[in-house]
């Protein structure tokens, strides 16, 4: 995560500064230290790259809950204002999103590149207009100046970068007990050939990014007390089944997820979420109590009182600390549970307490955030 | 078995004494055996699995007398003649294979012969958690079942059992020289079997019948047949089956003596003298009486010192050799008293990983119903020295 975070905005906007493919390459002078870190590992831009049907989704893709991508190859036309054809402006419309972990902010770096101009068309008289939505008037974000950029074709072309744009958010601005101010992005563009006597070409809401700020403080848990996430990410819980000390409680979630007739309670057409469907973090520590106590019931029930014999724990999943938990999701019948309950190694258990912990802060998932369960070999 | 005639007549009057019959007739109204504290439960429904949770017991015997016991789960193929599909459970054994009690789970297949399979290696403190065996259909419509242990998979059945499966038997067998010398903590063995919706059930009290003989405790009889299980049939809430509860204590007879006093000396936190007496007394009691002893077993250290072995697979560094497996193998054969008389021929056949001796001559299954075969297969790891399956045909 560490890493992921020194990938500033900074460092992005050089590296969207290049037209080629070669972007990482062309910024080792610049911070190297951060240059060298994000080389350690794919480059958002590539990774994005790589995963084009995603990026040129409206909501674009996310890495994590602090990096966001879109990527469309934009095809305009031009028309003359009688309706004759005048030709194509094609150009590649990038924007990467960070948002960050420990401050209630988010930048956005857009350029443009790969411009194609049909041969009739003067360079100088076609231009694009690229902007951010105002947030004039919306109480609890502050956005950055310009949110705007208008060139002609051939301006765009030695410098294709947008100024950085930010939304911030106050820490005390928000409203809820996590102190939370949501806000949309929207990146619209127009295409002008301006000669007087062409329609312009407009397109509004190209590419939209959620971003939730919050000042949860402590009770995050294993986190930064305060953090922006884009809110379009579910992040993905991942659990090893050996080597990482948690194969018992990874077992149990596997069988859970993929075999319930392994688990108990047992009932007919029992389908247990985490996998397809998320699970959303319960912060209630009174509701978080209540789906553990029903969970014991369900491994007193099976496996007898002395089911903590020898170290063991009652081991839940969906976990207790979920709306999907045995008491919350069924009002209180556990055995009409879809999840699953069984006795497991106390320090399992512990253990991955801890890494659940650790993801709800390292993700910053607040009550009721939706998460992925995901059981690796 | 090792009892008299005229004590297994006598014996057998008792075991017809149990539950009034209201389900078909179960292995508990159709082979009384000796000594045996089981639960026998008939379903008219099909049964697709079964599920067994149990906890390893400390188990006590207090002679050199070779044995074993086995807290096992049997599953059945059909009403006619009863023959076994597959058994999964606990072997505990004693002067096999190094004078000390030993732990270790198995399950058995008895389709197409007899085919034995531990589950890892020997160990010599029972951990006291508990441990669970599984069986499901391997697929839709098969007729092989998949056996789990604590929910990792640990084999497959062969292609033969049946589904009309109506019968499980769950609880203790034992086999020693002496069985008044072995004596358990109470065990609870929480059995559910598995019906057509793959969905998990437990037997209604109707459908239980128990035999849990008591042996000839009289005056002047032979003490070695002298002994006790006391065992109950618990209920959930709604009134079905939980559990088959068994304790055995150690009886006194008029010719049997008090435990010989050991020495007064400590293993690590546990006190061994008291632990000694309290498996001499009942067993059942020793983790809340014997000072360190809890402790102790959830750290996983060898608690018992007059239990404890010098780790067969500890002492392992070189690979085992065609004769190491020969007396590997007649030896685990006696111990559990399968090798009827002396063995035919022995031979060893290798291979790269694996070590296959095969006896030829009278032997006879460990567990379950005892069929006698002409010959058996054991399969050894070259590298381990593990026993991984014994096949008998």
């Amino acid at each position: 995560m560490l890493r992921k975070l020194l990938a500033t905005a900074a460092v992005a906007a050089s590296l969207l500064a290049t037209t080629g493919q070669s972007a990482l390459a062309a910024t080792e002078t610049t911070a190297a230290p951060t240059v060298a870190q994000l080389q350690a590992e794919p480059d958002l831009r590539q990774e994005c790259a790589n995963r084009a049907d995603e990026a040129a989704r409206v909501n674009g893709w996310t890495r994590s809950p602090f990096e966001y991508c879109h990527h469309t190859r934009e095809e305009t036309n031009l028309y003359a204002t009688n309706g004759a054809y005048l030709g194509f402006f094609n150009f590649d419309l990038w924007t990467l999103g960070f948002a960050y972990d420990g401050s209630r902010r988010v930048d956005y770096v857009t350029t443009i590149e790969n411009l194609a101009l049909a041969s009739q068309l003067n360079h100088e008289l076609t231009w694009l207009t690229v902007n951010y939505d105002s947030c004039t008037g919306m109480a609890d974000v502050s956005c950055s100046s310009p949110r705007e950029r208008s060139a002609a074709s051939n301006d765009w072309y030695t410098r294709p970068r947008m100024d950085t744009y930010t939304v911030t958010s106050p820490d005390t601005a928000g409203s809820g007990p996590f102190t939370t101010a949501t806000h949309t992005t929207r990146l619209n563009f127009t295409v002008e050939y301006r000669d007087g006597r062409t329609h312009p070409y407009d397109e509004w809401s190209t590419a939209v990014a959620h971003v939730r700020f919050d000042s949860a403080g402590s009770a995050l848990g294993n986190g930064k007390h305060k953090g922006t996430v884009f809110t379009d990410h579910v992040p993905t819980l991942d659990l090893p089944l050996s080597d990482a000390g948690i194969d018992e409680e990874a077992r149990h979630v596997n069988d859970a997820q993929n075999h319930p007739e392994r688990t108990f309670p047992s009932r007919v057409g029992k389908a247990v979420p985490g996998k397809t469907t998320p699970l959303h973090r319960l912060m209630n520590s009174s509701e978080i109590d209540k789906n553990h106590t029903a969970s014991v019931s369900i491994c007193r029930n099976v496996w007898g009182p002395e089911y903590t014999s020898g170290g063991q724990d009652c081991d839940e999943y969906p976990f207790k600390s979920t709306y999907e938990g045995s008491w919350k999701s069924t009002n209180n019948q556990p055995f009409q549970w879809n999840g699953s309950a069984r006795p497991i190694d106390a320090g399992d258990n512990q253990r991955g307490g801890t890494k659940l912990a650790g993801f709800y802060g390292e993700k910053r998932i607040l009550d009721n955030d939706p998460f992925y369960v995901r059981v690796t070999s | 078995m090792l009892l008299s005639a005229g004590l297994a007549v006598a014996l057998g009057v008792s075991l017809l004494t149990g539950t009034i019959a209201q389900a078909a007739p179960g292995m508990c109204d159709r082979d009384p055996r000796n000594p045996v504290a089981q639960m026998c439960a008939t379903t008219s429904a099909h049964m697709y699995g079964s599920f067994t949770a149990f906890i390893f017991p400390v188990v006590s015997h207090s002679t050199s007398s070779a044995g074993n016991a086995y807290n096992a789960t049997r599953v059945f193929t059909d009403d006619v003649d009863m023959s076994t599909s597959y058994e999964t459970g606990l072997e505990v054994g004693w002067g096999s294979p190094t004078g000390a009690t030993t732990y270790r789970a198995y399950w058995v297949d008895y389709t197409g012969g007899y085919n034995y399979h531990p589950i890892g290696d020997f160990v010599n403190t029972p951990d006291s958690r508990q441990h669970n065996f599984m069986s499901l259909p391997h697929c839709d419509g098969c007729r092989s079942r998949d056996i789990f242990y604590d929910f990792n998979f640990a084999g497959t059945t062969k292609d033969g059992v049946n589904v009309a499966s109506h019968h499980v038997v769950t609880g203790w067998e034992l086999s020693s020289d002496s069985y008044n010398d072995i004596a358990f903590a109470r065990t609870t063995n929480r059995v559910q079997w598995l019906n057509g919706n793959l969905t998990w059930e437990r037997f209604s009290p109707a459908e239980v019948k128990t035999r849990a003989p008591n042996g000839d405790c009289s005056i002047g009889s032979d003490p070695a047949y002298c002994w006790r299980f006391d065992t109950s049939v618990t209920q959930d809430g709604a009134g079905s089956v939980a559990a088959w509860e068994v304790t055995k204590s150690p009886v006194q007879t008029a010719r049997t003596g008090s435990v010989q006093p050991v020495p007064q000396h400590t293993r690590g936190t546990v006190d061994q003298n008291r632990l000694q007496e309290c498996i001499a007394n009942d067993a059942s009691q020793c983790m809340d009486t014997v000072p360190g002893l809890r402790d102790c077993v959830r750290q996983r250290l060898v608690c018992n010192e007059s239990a404890a072995i010098e780790s067969a697979t500890r002492m392992r560094t070189a690979a085992l050799t065609a004769q190491d497996a020969r007396t590997a193998a007649v030896d685990f054969l006696v111990a559990r008293k399968a090798l009827a008389g002396t063995a035919e021929t022995v031979s060893v056949q290798e291979t790269e990983a694996t070590l296959t001796v095969t006896i030829k001559g009278a032997v006879s299954e460990f567990t379950g119903d005892h069929r006698s075969f002409q010959r058996a297969d054991l399969e050894f790891d070259r590298a381990s020295h593990q026993l991984l399956s014994v096949r008998m045909s």
